[in-house]
């Protein structure tokens, strides 16, 4: 099955399904900027390497979305001042660790 | 490969049912890692599920389960079940055995409103005030 999606912003051309490792894979072709391709090409498999990619980004957006369900108004500063705090104990623990 | 970074105990749980600030901020972190996950043992979900009324239980259930790639219940096991009810009679805190076990199982951060409490079983420096 082959289909053609075309966008304003990105082009996304619809291949053939297939399966790996279990998993069924869509073949897809992607435009990116050239910085990206370039980080791309370093990479020994880039469809796993952008995969991992999205997928941490669902997974901020997932959170986020129950997070904003709930009611919470998060804002980026107090997000940057609890992730120092989490980083400070982090940071004492490894100290302390490798001291003893 | 993931690990589990910050523990909620049941303050902290409650705490996020009652939509404290801190406690977003704290998943919010923990999201935006690309390999931390925030743990709840499961005897402090339960002793949280108690003290809370059903739309409690409800933002509870939709953390670990809308936000399941970020927030993970952590099962009791079985070996840990007599020490987590000894620490829980012996703080005085119904959740917080099985939370300590666990903080110290992945040595991560156990997010808690009773910190002075949590220092009994755990190094300051494991234990975060989220009443701070």
């Amino acid at each position: 099955m082959a289909a053609v999606i075309c966008r304003r912003d990105a082009v996304v051309i619809l291949c053939e399904k297939d399966m790996l490792g279990g998993v069924t894979t869509r073949r897809i072709s992607i435009s990116v900027p050239q910085d990206v391709a370039e980080r791309l090409d370093r990479e020994e498999n880039a469809s796993s390497y952008i995969a991992g990619a999205v997928r941490a980004r669902m997974r901020r957006e997932a959170a986020r979305d129950v997070l904003t369900a709930a009611g919470f108004a998060i804002t980026t500063e107090g997000v940057d001042r609890m992730r120092q705090r989490v980083l400070d104990l982090e940071r004492r623990r490894a100290k302390h660790s490798s001291a003893a | 490969v993931t690990r589990v970074a910050v523990i909620l105990d049941t303050s902290a749980l409650i705490g996020y049912a009652k939509l404290n600030l801190a406690v977003g901020e704290l998943t919010a972190v923990v999201a935006e890692g690309e390999d931390t996950l925030v743990g709840i043992p499961a005897a402090s979900y339960l002793a949280a599920g108690w003290q809370l009324d059903g739309d409690g239980r409800d933002l509870l259930r939709a953390l670990v389960t809308g936000a399941d790639r970020t927030v993970e219940i952590l099962p009791l096991l079985g070996p840990d079940t007599v020490q987590a009810v000894d620490l829980d009679v012996e703080l005085k805190r119904q959740g917080l055995g099985h939370a300590a076990i666990e903080t110290l199982r992945h040595s991560a951060t156990l997010a808690t409103f009773d910190p002075d409490v949590a220092v009994r079983a755990l190094d300051e420096d494991a234990v975060l005030d989220l009443g701070a």
